[in-house]
């Protein structure tokens, strides 16, 4: 009997999508999650959304209960979703910021990390953005959540805020690990933290050193800016622009490593999203940047360890080649929607329009 | 019914601004604003009650309320929508978040949000939804304005001396009151005979604010500080031995009350070369205090550190390793620190503790230079992160 009752949820299981058995242990409470500031997210599996926190200096993972597998193709097209927001918030754009967007890979829906406001104070929302075009807010109101601190979050001191904050500018979910990047707001830190998910009572975060290695013989620290994963290895990107791979292996806690720089990105130039597809047998890393465009490499894993590492002056076509695509531009954000289309937050003269492209 | 409800019939109001009651200028008060309307034959009103964390919007007057009351939900929120008022727009945004009551004797919109000073808004009235057909009828709201408080200025940016290494790594700047997140980089200019050095900043979407958003912290671009890469093979450092410079802030910047700073902010500063040294605790001089005194105990250091850290993470400790809580100050362009203890000292050994990832200006720590020969892994792992500097009081 027991085993015609598992063999029978196994099978709902794996036709329909949201299945309690597998969140079981996953560690969610009912409650309202104190989120000070939505930054950064991604998706964990079974439609739990993973939110950074800069000033809580923390995770929280939500469900949004939005974990129905979309049938067919989708697109999500909204033309001034900032103005949009903003409206349903009662502000304007100008007080409205769209810090990060993501795609619910089971539901193919976009979320959209928002602040209302610019201010200490600015209210931190989260809205969902579906194919017809409708965009609702995520209550977090009595939701299934839970938190885990980052280490080394600031300490209080009495009588007085600590200021001291470490900026989230990145984050990825990773084979059961949410992989964070970040950078301090004093010290010049370059540290990746990991934290294992579900999170527990006690999840604290582990934190990897990460150093660059590969101009002149110089080592320096070297704060990520954003990155992605691609089989078992993390290319990012630092602030002071060289693309560079880490070995996913080497994310212990307290280890201090290096990223082998694969790629210059140039100069006057800082990169802002990523993301890693499939096109045919072939694989790509689609990159947007702030002053530079819509960057796209050719990706294989051979490739990656077989590069030279770039160790000295650079050249503009050192390291893995990559074209810079004309028709797309001033991409602010961009996440995979499924495997032909990615979705964008394209700039349009302070207007911001949700973008679905054909992945090039 | 089903249709949209909104065409924006101003010009049949029969609209009366009646008076504002309780209308005040501090922040926090609960606030109400009233205005009449005329419905057909009858007349309603539409009241509006601001709170710090939403606002409700109450129609009372109204003849058909207890039709109102048996429509369900999707329906009712027809009957009344709140959006934001665009004058001279033909508005298709969406209405405000909010949820929607009625009662035997009012319907009731309360915002999600609270209402922004800089918007007006709209009420879009159902005369009768029930039978239809129904006219739109509009009034217009704008929030009460809010307590003023005098416009930010920048009262200091560290480091603190008008000499500084061509190879510095960032700046703190502090305001006198919360800023807006978003525009820092447009606001910031370093500025060379008159002309504005370009791209010398690291430019990121997530600004680094401190929680209240009164302190900035600019780090110049790392790229172009490092040796090898190719933003400083290409521009070269943003400063350079021997020329002077300008940090300009405009005055356009503006605080979180949307309001500009109340002037322009500049500091002026000579570059000197390259600071490649890390700093060096022995070289360090300890100022001690006299026993049964709470006189500060100073360390005057051999080169200026960074202002922040230093307020952060050196910490003094008695006997059983006990923190002290007293004061610290920096002063002399970030070369003396002191630590004035809030109980006088007693005869005894005590130690100051220093983090190693405490910075000079240009991001050499006392555990690493910046920029360092490679190292291997052991050489990492076994870098010291705290030292002390054990003193006795007698």
């Amino acid at each position: 009997m027991m085993r015609r009752k598992l063999a029978l949820t196994l099978t709902l299981c794996a036709v329909a999508v949201p299945c309690a058995l597998l969140q079981a242990d996953s560690g969610l409470k009912e409650g309202t999650p104190d989120i000070k500031h939505a930054g950064p997210m991604a998706f964990a599996p079974h439609g739990i959304l993973l939110v950074g926190d800069t000033l809580s200096a923390a995770i929280y993972a939500i469900d949004t209960g939005d974990s129905q597998t979309a049938a067919g193709e989708r697109s999500v097209n909204i033309e001034g979703v900032n103005q949009k927001i903003a409206a349903m918030m009662g502000s304007d754009a100008a007080e409205t910021v769209i810090n990060d967007i993501v795609v619910n890979p089971l539901s193919g829906n976009v979320y959209l990390s928002v602040a209302r406001g610019r201010g200490p104070d600015a209210a931190p929302v989260i809205f969902k953005a579906d194919s017809k075009g409708t965009l609702s807010e995520v209550s977090l109101k009595k939701v299934k959540f839970s938190k885990a601190a980052l280490a080394n979050a600031p300490e209080s001191k009495e009588g007085q805020r600590n200021p001291r904050m470490n900026a989230i500018t990145d984050m990825q979910f990773k084979d059961g690990k949410v992989i964070i990047a970040g950078l301090s707001n004093e010290e010049f830190a370059s540290k990746l933290r990991v934290l294992k998910y579900p999170f527990d009572a006690s999840s604290q975060s582990t934190s990897v050193e990460i150093y660059h290695g590969a101009h002149g013989k110089l080592e320096t620290a070297s704060p990520v800016r954003t990155f992605t994963t691609y089989e078992d290895t993390v290319l990012a990107a630092y602030t002071c622009t060289p693309l560079v791979s880490i070995p996913v292996s080497e994310l212990k806690d307290g280890s201090k490593t290096k990223g082998k720089t694969i790629a210059e990105l140039g100069n006057r130039n800082q990169p802002l999203d990523m993301i890693v597809y499939r096109k045919g047998n072939q694989d790509f890393l689609l990159m947007s940047n702030s002053a530079r465009g819509v960057m796209k490499l050719k990706l294989s894993k051979g490739d990656i360890d077989s590069t030279k590492a770039i160790d000295s002056k650079i050249a503009e076509t050192a390291g893995l080649p990559f074209e810079t695509l004309q028709d797309l531009k001033d991409v602010l954000q961009l996440d995979k929607l499924n495997e032909n289309h990615a979705v964008l937050l394209v700039n349009n003269a302070g207007r911001q329009d949700i973008r679905t492209i054909d992945l090039p | 019914m089903t249709k949209s409800l909104v065409t924006t019939l101003a010009c049949l109001l029969h609209l009366a601004l009646c008076h504002t009651i309780g209308a005040d200028d501090s922040a926090n008060l609960s606030k109400t604003q009233l205005q009449k309307l005329r419905l057909g034959t009858s007349s309603a009103q539409v009241e509006l009650r601001e709170a710090s964390d939403s606002a409700t919007f109450i129609i009372t007057g109204l003849s058909n309320l207890d039709r109102l009351q048996k429509l369900p939900l999707d329906d009712l929120q027809k009957t009344m929508v709140v959006r934001v008022h665009q004058p001279g727009f033909a508005n298709n945004l969406p209405s405000l978040l909010g949820t929607h009551s009625v009662t035997e004797t009012e319907l009731r919109f309360t915002s999600r949000f609270p209402l922004s000073p800089s918007a007006q808004y709209r009420v879009e009235l159902a005369q009768d939804l029930v039978t239809g057909p129904y006219h739109e009828l509009t009034v217009v709201f704008s929030s009460l304005p809010k307590k003023r408080m005098p416009a930010a200025t920048v009262f200091a940016v560290y480091p603190s001396a008008d000499v500084l290494p061509e190879n510095l790594l960032k700046f703190y700047i502090y305001f006198s009151a919360p800023m807006s997140r978003g525009e820092a980089y447009e606001r910031i200019h370093l500025i060379h005979d008159g002309a504005e050095v370009e791209s010398p900043f690291l430019e990121l979407g997530e600004e680094l604010w401190d929680a209240e958003q009164k302190r900035f912290t600019l780090f110049v671009h790392p790229g172009r500080i490092k040796r090898g890469l190719k933003p400083r093979e290409d521009s070269g450092t943003p400063m350079t031995e021997g020329k002077e410079y300008t940090l300009r802030i405009d005055a356009e910047w503006l605080g979180a009350d949307r309001k500009p700073l109340a002037t322009l902010f500049e500091k002026k500063f000579r570059v000197a070369g390259a600071d490649a040294q890390q700093p060096d605790s022995k070289q360090w001089k300890i100022g001690l205090p006299k026993a049964n005194s709470k006189q500060p105990v100073t360390l005057t250091f051999d080169e200026p550190l960074d202002h922040a850290m230093l307020s952060r993470v050196i910490s003094v400790r008695g006997a059983s390793n006990a923190l002290l809580v007293g004061s610290v100050s920096v002063t002399a362009h970030e070369t003396v620190w002191s630590f004035e203890p809030i109980e006088a000292w007693m005869p005894g050994t005590y130690s100051i503790a220093l983090a190693t990832n405490l910075e000079d200006l240009v991001g050499n720590s006392l555990a690493r230079p910046f920029e360092t020969k490679e190292l291997d892994v052991e050489s990492r792992l076994n870098m010291a992160t705290e030292i002390a500097i054990v003193f006795n009081i007698q």
